[in-house]
């Protein structure tokens, strides 16, 4: 173990010699190569994590719409089904309303048209019995005596076969 | 006997080799003896793997050879950033790395047969000129980064009290000054102790036996190139940190 300046000299121009050139050749470049590399990490992952949010809301988004879509389907079926319901009934009440009518208006002609028979009905029975009325006695009356004998006729029939517009 | 057993035989001391003086450089008059060719050796092999390793760096490493280069730095930079921060560690990796790396081949290199015998190599740190110049280095640095980033600040803590100026002052120069001194001598004497040792082991049992002192030499090589990093990284720490 000695100590000699000139071995001191060397060791300083040597090592400064060696720090500017290591720190030119290695360090540099691979610190800034690491910083570089570390940057692009952080940006992919930045980039990931982003991606992974859009990915989620876009979810979130279309899982909304579906709902929605789901809800608006289950309207409309009910709308539909409500408003086909209220046709129903009201084709049914429309039905019914037009089947009574259809009686009745039926009923009504029936019974005018047994009205019509009925006094068609007197009115031959009118005729006949004036016609054999008149073979009978062999004269022929007037039409006023016509009249009074059938009305004295009428007056005898059964009551329900009256005409209705006849003075009782 | 292999020759540097008939060398150690004949009574010269590790570091003589030192002595063995190739040429003188004129003017300055610069001795070049196996301690610069060591040196050199050391530099060159360092650079020349650095220069290839970062010729071609690619930001996916396809290399093992950069990854292990990029370990290296890194690794560097964690360990600095655990003991003096990521800030400091950042600022002050390519001197603590260049001096790391430096002092361990410098070590190992005495750990080659031969060292110290054989003309061309000589380990440096076995030679206290090289580990005060290196201390001398880090002394120059760490007063010239401190005085860099604090201004008069840096001096701030030698008269602070002021009342107590006057002790505090000339214990904080001799301290200053003491701590190139002991890393250097801590550095050397352990280097210079643990080739000793191994030549003495050598000498006596020449086959096996030696294995054990070279195996804790290249332990103690590594924890001496720690040490000596480890508390230069501190010493640039305190320079560069305000007080609170």
């Amino acid at each position: 173990m000695e100590f000699t300046t000139n071995e001191l000299i060397w060791s300083v121009i040597n090592f400064v010699v060696f720090f500017l050139l290591l720190r030119r050749f290695l360090y540099r470049p691979v610190l800034s190569l690491l910083d570089a590399r570390k940057a692009e990490v952080e940006k992919s992952l930045e980039a990931a994590e982003r991606a992974r949010q859009e990915a989620e809301a876009s979810r979130a988004e279309y899982e909304r719409r579906l709902a929605e879509a789901r809800t608006e389907a289950q309207n409309l079926v009910s709308r539909a089904q409500a408003s086909a319901e209220k046709t129903k009934t009201e084709i049914l009440d429309q039905a019914s309303r037009q089947a009574e009518e259809m009686i009745e208006r039926a009923r009504k002609a029936i019974a005018s048209e047994k009205e019509r028979a009925l006094n068609e009905v007197r009115q031959e029975l009118a005729e006949l019995a004036v016609l054999a009325a008149s073979k009978v006695i062999e004269r022929s009356l007037d039409v006023e005596e016509h009249r009074g004998l059938v009305n004295d006729l009428v007056k005898k029939l059964p009551e329900d076969t009256r005409p209705a517009d006849t003075p009782g | 006997m292999p020759f540097w057993l008939l060398a150690a035989h004949g009574g010269e001391g590790a570091g003589a080799a030192a002595r063995d003086v190739f040429f003188t450089i004129p003017v300055v008059g610069l001795k070049v003896t196996s301690i610069q060719t060591t040196m050199w050796g050391i530099m060159l092999v360092v650079l020349v793997v650095a220069w290839l390793g970062t010729r071609r760096l690619e930001r996916v490493p396809r290399t093992r050879f950069q990854a292990f280069l990029e370990l290296t730095v890194d690794g560097f930079e964690t360990f600095f950033a655990s003991i003096i921060g990521r800030e400091n560690a950042r600022a002050f990796l390519p001197f603590l790395g260049s001096l790391f790396i430096f002092i361990l081949l410098s070590n190992y290199s005495g750990l080659l047969p031969g060292a110290g015998h054989v003309p061309g190599l000589t380990a440096p740190t076995s030679n206290w000129g090289v580990t005060a110049g290196l201390a001398s280095v880090v002394f120059v640095t760490v007063q010239y980064v401190g005085i860099k980033r604090r201004g008069l600040r840096y001096f701030k803590h030698m008269v602070d009290p002021w009342f107590l100026a006057p002790l505090l002052l000339p214990l904080g120069i001799i301290e200053e000054f003491v701590r190139p001194f002991a890393l250097s001598l801590r550095l050397v004497a352990n280097i210079f102790g643990g080739e000793t040792v191994v030549l003495a082991v050598l000498m006596a049992v020449p086959w096996f036996l030696p294995v054990v002192p070279l195996l804790l030499e290249v332990l103690f090589g590594a924890i001496q190139a720690f040490i000596f990093t480890f508390l230069t990284a501190i010493y640039l720490a305190t320079a560069v940190a305000e007080e609170h």
